[in-house]
C-alpha cells in the first residue's frame, strides 16, 4: 500500500506530468472501473528509496511488496573477467586453448561390423599450466553393459504393456558386446604408457610432466563392435538391409579423443551418459579409412586420393558438379543399385585431410548414391554433397544437397562464412546427428517412393539443423556436455530463420513464440542454464526455449539490426574458440548497448513464464479550474443522473412546505442556485490566469484524455508491454513499453497514455510476439476468449453451413427452389 | 519382491526404429476443458506431424476397413489416452476409460491439433488420466495437459505432465463458483 493519504482525485498524481501547473490544476476523475486498493503504487514509486544495505539482490527483500529485483545485474553470477575472457565478452589478450592433431588408420570390417584402428595423437599444451596426465574420451564405453549410462537409467513403465521395439531395444542393449578394446597405449617410440580407464574416460599418465608450450605424442591401438543403430539408440551405428544384405555405416565417436582442457573448467572429463554430447580440441586430421573396395566412403575433410578410389567417370562428374547450379549425380541411383550385389573381397583405402576441426566422422556403404553441387561462399566454392541409398529416393536427390547449400548461405549471413571445403549430409540409421563437415539425417519416403508433407519438411529441417551445427558448436566450440543450449538453442534459432527463408509459411517446429507457450506455462521444468544431463524436457529446454528467447530478443527487444550485429559479433569473436555462457551474454550486451541482464535472468536462469494482464483502465481529464465551467459540468452531471426509484415514486407527493405557509425561505426560492458561481470565484480564477504564462494557459484549454492503464504481471517473467490501442474514430495504434517499466515493481505497474482521442479498446500482444501464455486477460474491456476446441467446432460448423448453403444453391439451380434442406447442426453433431 | 507379467504390443513395425530421434521433439500438448452445461470434456491435442504420421502408420493400418478418422482415432485414443481409467476383466492388462467422440483435425505448421470430446454426457468431470501415447515410439515422450477451466481468482490450474515413468495422474477441474 501507498504511504500517502491521497486517492486518485488529488493533484500530486498529476503534478508529475505537468510540474508547471502543479499548484492549481485539479483533475477530475471519470473512472471507467472501480478503484483498486493498490493502484497508487506506480505513482508513489518515487518515494521508495533504495535500501542502503549490503543485502544480495538475490535475497528476498521484505521491505517491498515485490521481494525480488528482476533487474539486478548478473555480474555476481558470472566469472570475474580476466585476461583470457574480458568483460566485453570477447577472448582476451591471454586467451589460450589446447590443440590435438590426429593421424588415424582405421579398418571397417563389414563381416563382423567392427572398427579396428590405430590413432596417433599429437597433443599440444598451449595452456600456461603443466600437465602430468592427459584425459582421453572413450565414448564407445557407453555401450558396455556396466556403463553409467545403462546403470543410471530409471525404470520405464512396463505395465500394462510394453512395445515390441522398446523391449527389443532393452534386450539388445543387454546382449550387445560394446565398448572399446584398448590393445595398447604407447608413446611415439612404441614404449607403453601407463593408463587407467574410468568409465567413458581414460587417463594417460605422462612419463614427464608436460610443460606449457610443449607437446607430446601417443599412439592408441583399439577396436570395438559397431552398434546396431536401428535397435539401440545411438549417435552412430549401422543399418542392415535384409533384402540385399548390405549395411550403411555411420561412424562417429569412433576413436579415442583427447578431452578438452580449458581455462574455465580444467579437464572436461565428465562421463558420457549419451545425452550431453561433447566438446573437443581443434586440430588437423589425416585419416586413412580401409573398407571393402566396392563401398563408397565419405568423411569429414577433403578426399586426397580420389584417383585411387574413384572411377574416372565419378571424378569427371565431381568436377562438373563444382560449377553446376543443380545437384549432379557423382554415383547415380542405377550405379548404386548395381553396386549392392558386388562383393570383390578386396579393400581400398580412402584418405581424408581435415584442417582445424574438433572431431572426425565418416560413413560407408555399397548402397550410396552420391550427389554434389558447388556452392559459392565468399570467393570460395564449397562442395555440398549428399550420400543416400535408393530407399531415400526421390526425396533426397531433390532436397538434401539444396538444403545444405541453403544453410551455408543463411548461416553465413548471420555468423561467418563457412570455412571448410565440403558440407555433407548422409542418410542412414541415425535420425539427426552432427559432426564437422558431415552429418547424419534419417527421414526417408515410404517404400513406394511417395512421401508426406511431414517427411519432406522433416528432412529439410533436419538437414538445415545438422549442417547448421557446423557453425555452432563445431566452429564456435561451446561445451555441449555442460551447456546444451549454447549449440542447440543458437542453432535452432538460426534453423528457424533459415526455414523461413526457404519458403513462405514454412512449417517450423520451433522459434515462434506461440509454439513455446504450453511448455512455458507447464511444470516439470528446469532453467535453460542447467547441466545437460539434469535437464528436464530436453527438447523444449535446450532447443525450443532458447531459440524462442533469441527470436523474441531479435524481434521485440533489440530489433533486427541491433540483434543481428551483436549475434554476428559473438559468432565472429568465438569462431574456432571456446565461449562460455557469460561470453555470449556479455557480447550481446556489449555489442547492442542494451542491458539485458533481466532477460537472461528471466529466460535463461529462471522458469517463470510470460503472462501480462490488463487489470484496470482509468480516465483523467484536465480541469482548468474555471468556476463557470465547473458549475456547468456539475449541472450537466446532475441533469444526466437518473432519478432514484423513491424519487420517481415520490413524484407528485404532496409536501408539507407546499401547503403549510411560512415554511419557505430564501433557500426554497427560485433565486437560490446551489451551483451558482460567485463573483469572488471568478475574480480569483482570473487572477490565477493572469499569473500563468501563455503556454500554461494553452495547457489548461486542452481536452486531452489521460488514461492510466494498470498492468499485472501474472506469470512473473518481466517482458516489454506490447499494446494495441483502439480509438473511437476506428483507428488504432501499437505501443511498446520496454521491460524496464517493471523495474521498480515487477508485479504491477500503471502506465499513463495521453491522447486527444477516446480509447475504446486495448489489446495486449495482439501479434503474439512475447509468448504470453494466457490470452484471456489481454483485453480491455474484458473479452471472452473461446477455447481452441470451441473455435474449431464453430469453424467447422460454419464451414458445414457454408457447404450446405452452397449445396443448396446448387440444388436450387438444378431442381428449382421447391425442395429445401435445413439443420446444419446435424452435419457436425451426430444425434447422440 | 513382486513379480509382474507384461505383454508386448501386438503390432510390430520395423519402420519405427528408423525414427529414433536424437534431437527430440518428444512431446504432445493438450488443452482440456470441462463444459458443465454439456457434461463433456472438450479436448484439443497437439502432436508433431511426424508423430501423427508415425501413429497413423502403426495404428491405422493395424485393423481392417479403417477408413474414416473417427474409425481409427477413437479406438486409439480410447486405448492410449484414458480419462478415469479402470481395469477390464481379471488380467488387469486392459484398461478402459471414458468413450470419445472425434471432432476433427487441423494442421498448424509442423504440428497438428486433434479435437475430440467425451462421448457421453455426465455430471462429473473426470478425476484422472492415464496415457500410453507414443511411449512405444520413444520412452522420453512428455504429455502436458493444461486444464482451461480457471481457478477462483482467474488463475489457470497447474499443467499435468505425463511421462512413461508417471503415466497416470489426477486431474482436477475447477468448478465454477
Ligand atoms: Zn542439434
Amino acid at each position: 500500500m501507498c504511504g500517502f493519504g491521497f486517492g486518485r482525485l488529488e493533484l500530486p498524481a498529476f503534478s508529475c506530468l505537468t510540474p508547471a501547473a502543479k499548484p492549481r490544476l485539479a483533475v477530475i476523475l471519470n473512472c471507467t472501473r472501480p478503484l483498486l486498493a493498490a493502484i497508487c503504487v506506480s505513482f508513489c514509486s518515487c518515494c521508495w528509496m533504495p535500501l542502503a544495505t549490503a543485502q544480495s539482490p538475490e535475497a528476498p527483500n521484505r521491505k517491498h511488496q515485490d521481494p525480488s529485483d528482476k533487474f539486478a545485474q548478473l555480474d555476481p553470477w558470472w566469472p570475474t573477467p580476466g585476461d583470457q575472457r574480458i568483460a566485453s565478452g570477447a577472448p582476451g589478450p591471454a586467451y589460450w586453448q589446447q590443440r590435438a592433431d590426429y593421424e588415424i588408420d582405421v579398418t571397417l570390417d563389414d563381416q563382423t561390423q567392427r572398427i579396428i584402428g590405430s590413432a596417433r595423437i599429437d597433443y599440444h599444451n598451449q595452456s600456461p599450466h603443466t600437465l602430468s596426465y592427459v584425459w582421453v574420451q572413450l565414448d564407445q564405453n557407453r555401450f558396455r553393459s556396466d556403463a553409467d549410462d545403462a546403470l543410471t537409467e530409471t525404470a520405464p513403465s512396463l505395465q500394462p504393456r510394453i512395445s515390441f521395439s522398446h523391449m527389443k531395444s532393452i534386450l539388445a542393449r543387454r546382449s550387445f558386446d560394446g565398448g572399446y578394446r584398448i590393445k595398447s597405449v604407447t608413446d611415439a617410440q612404441g614404449k607403453p604408457l601407463p593408463h587407467k580407464i574410468a568409465g567413458t574416460m581414460m587417463r594417460i599418465d605422462l612419463p614427464e610432466p608436460l610443460a606449457p608450450e610443449t607437446g607430446t605424442q601417443f599412439v592408441i591401438d583399439y577396436s570395438y563392435n559397431i552398434v546396431n543403430g536401428k535397435t539401440i539408440r545411438a549417435r552412430s551405428g549401422y543399418e542392415f538391409f535384409e533384402e540385399d544384405k548390405n549395411h550403411i555405416y555411420e561412424i562417429a565417436q569412433w576413436f579415442p579423443r583427447v578431452a578438452s582442457y580449458t581455462d574455465f573448467g580444467g579437464w572436461q572429463n565428465k562421463p558420457f551418459l549419451g545425452r550431453g554430447e561433447f566438446t573437443l580440441e581443434l586440430g588437423d586430421y589425416r585419416v586413412r579409412i580401409t573398407a571393402p573396395s566396392e563401398m563408397v566412403v565419405t568423411a569429414t575433410g577433403t578426399l586426397t586420393n580420389s584417383e585411387e578410389v574413384l572411377t574416372p567417370q565419378w571424378r569427371e562428374r565431381l568436377e562438373r558438379a563444382k560449377t553446376a547450379d543443380k545437384p549432379v549425380f557423382v554415383v547415380t541411383p542405377e550405379e548404386a543399385k548395381a553396386n549392392e550385389s558386388v562383393r570383390t573381397e578386396t579393400t581400398k583405402t580412402w584418405t581424408f585431410d581435415a584442417k582445424n576441426v574438433r572431431d572426425f566422422a565418416f560413413a560407408a556403404s555399397r548402397k550410396f548414391i552420391w550427389d554434389a553441387m558447388g556452392t559459392e561462399v565468399g570467393s570460395d566454392t564449397v562442395m555440398a554433397m549428399s550420400f543416400y541409398p535408393n530407399e531415400a529416393e526421390p526425396l533426397w536427390s531433390k532436397y538434401s544437397t539444396e538444403a545444405i547449400a541453403h544453410t551455408l548461405d543463411v548461416y553465413g549471413r548471420y555468423s561467418f562464412e563457412y570455412p571448410y571445403e565440403v558440407a555433407i549430409s548422409v542418410n542412414g540409421p541415425v535420425y539427426g546427428m552432427e559432426y564437422p563437415m558431415i552429418c547424419f539425417n534419417g527421414p526417408r519416403p515410404e517404400d513406394d517412393g511417395t512421401y508426406s508433407k511431414a517427411t519432406k519438411y522433416g528432412l529439410i529441417s533436419v538437414v538445415i539443423h545438422e549442417v547448421g551445427h557446423n557453425f555452432f558448436p563445431m566452429i564456435v566450440n561451446s561445451d555441449e556436455r555442460q551447456w546444451t543450449w549454447m549449440d542447440e538453442g543458437l542453432n535452432t534459432f538460426l534453423q528457424y530463420l533459415a526455414e523461413q527463408e526457404w519458403e513462405e509459411g514454412y512449417p517450423s517446429r520451433r522459434g515462434d513464440p506461440e509454439k513455446i507457450v504450453a511448455y512455458m506455462r507447464g511444470g516439470n521444468q528446469r532453467p535453460i542454464m542447467t547441466g545437460s544431463e539434469e535437464i528436464l524436457q530436453f527438447g523444449n529446454n535446450a532447443y525450443g526455449k532458447p531459440a524462442t528467447a533469441l527470436n523474441i530478443l531479435r524481434e521485440t527487444i533489440l530489433g533486427r539490426e541491433l540483434f543481428d550485429f551483436a549475434f554476428r559479433e559473438y559468432a565472429r569473436r568465438w569462431k574456432f574458440k571456446r565461449p562460455t555462457p557469460s561470453d555470449f551474454f556479455r557480447t550481446m550486451e556489449d555489442a547492442s548497448a542494451i542491458d539485458l541482464d533481466w532477460f537472461w535472468r528471466g529466460w535463461f536462469y529462471g522458469t517463470e513464464h510470460v503472462d501480462i494482464a490488463i487489470d484496470d483502465v482509468e480516465l483523467y481529464q484536465i480541469d482548468s479550474g474555471d468556476p463557470d465551467e465547473k458549475a456547468e459540468r456539475e449541472r450537466q452531471e446532475k441533469d444526466r443522473r437518473e432519478p432514484t426509484l423513491s424519487e420517481t415514486r415520490n413524484e407528485g407527493l404532496k409536501r408539507r412546505i407546499d401547503w403549510q405557509p411560512g415554511l419557505k425561505d430564501f433557500y426554497n426560492s427560485p433565486e437560490y442556485d446551489e451551483l451558482k458561481v460567485e463573483e469572488e470565484d471568478r475574480k480569483s480564477f482570473q487572477k490565477f490566469l493572469d499569473g500563468l504564462t501563455s503556454d500554461e494557459r494553452a495547457l489548461l484549454r486542452r481536452t486531452t484524455n489521460f488514461y492510466v492503464v494498470d498492468f499485472r504481471n501474472v506469470g512473473g517473467l518481466v517482458m516489454p508491454i506490447v499494446l494495441r490501442v483502439h480509438y473511437a474514430d476506428s483507428t488504432s495504434e501499437m505501443m511498446q513499453f520496454p521491460a524496464q517499466i517493471w523495474r521498480h515493481n515487477s508485479k504491477q505497474v500503471g502506465k499513463l497514455i495521453v491522447t486527444d482521442k477516446e480509447i475504446v479498446r486495448l489489446e495486449l500482444d495482439p501479434r503474439r510476439q512475447t509468448a504470453d501464455t494466457d490470452e484471456s486477460n489481454n483485453h480491455w474491456p474484458e473479452k471472452l476468449v473461446p477455447s481452441r476446441f470451441k473455435l474449431f467446432k464453430d469453424e467447422k460448423k460454419k464451414n458445414a453451413m457454408q457447404k450446405a448453403a452452397q449445396d443448396e444453391k446448387q440444388a436450387d439451380k438444378e431442381n428449382g427452389a421447391e425442395e429445401k434442406k435445413s439443420d446444419d447442426d446435424d452435419k457436425v453433431e451426430p444425434v447422440e | 519382491m513382486m513379480v509382474h507379467g507384461f505383454s508386448t504390443a501386438s503390432t510390430v513395425c520395423t519402420y519405427l526404429a528408423a525414427l529414433l530421434l536424437m534431437h527430440p521433439v518428444h512431446e504432445t500438448v493438450c488443452e482440456m476443458e470441462w463444459d458443465p452445461q454439456r457434461g463433456r470434456v472438450e479436448i484439443a491435442l497437439r502432436l508433431d506431424r511426424l508423430d501423427e504420421q508415425w501413429i497413423e502408420h502403426r495404428y491405422r493400418t493395424a485393423g481392417a476397413d479403417k477408413e474414416t478418422e473417427q474409425d481409427w482415432h477413437v479406438p486409439l485414443l480410447e486405448k492410449q489416452f484414458l480419462l478415469d481409467p479402470v481395469s477390464e476383466g481379471d488380467s488387469k492388462k486392459q484398461l478402459s476409460g471414458r468413450p470419445y467422440r472425434w471432432i476433427g483435425r487441423k494442421e498448424d505448421g509442423a504440428h497438428v491439433w486433434w479435437f475430440f470430446e467425451t462421448a457421453k454426457q455426465t455430471d462429473e468431470a473426470p478425476k484422472s488420466i492415464q496415457t500410453r501415447l507414443l511411449f512405444d515410439r520413444h520412452s522420453d515422450y512428455t504429455h502436458r495437459i493444461q486444464i482451461l477451466n480457471k481457478l477462483p481468482g482467474g488463475a489457470a490450474p497447474k499443467a499435468v505432465v505425463l511421462t512413461e515413468q508417471r503415466p497416470k495422474q489426477a486431474l482436477t477441474f475447477p468448478v465454477a463458483p
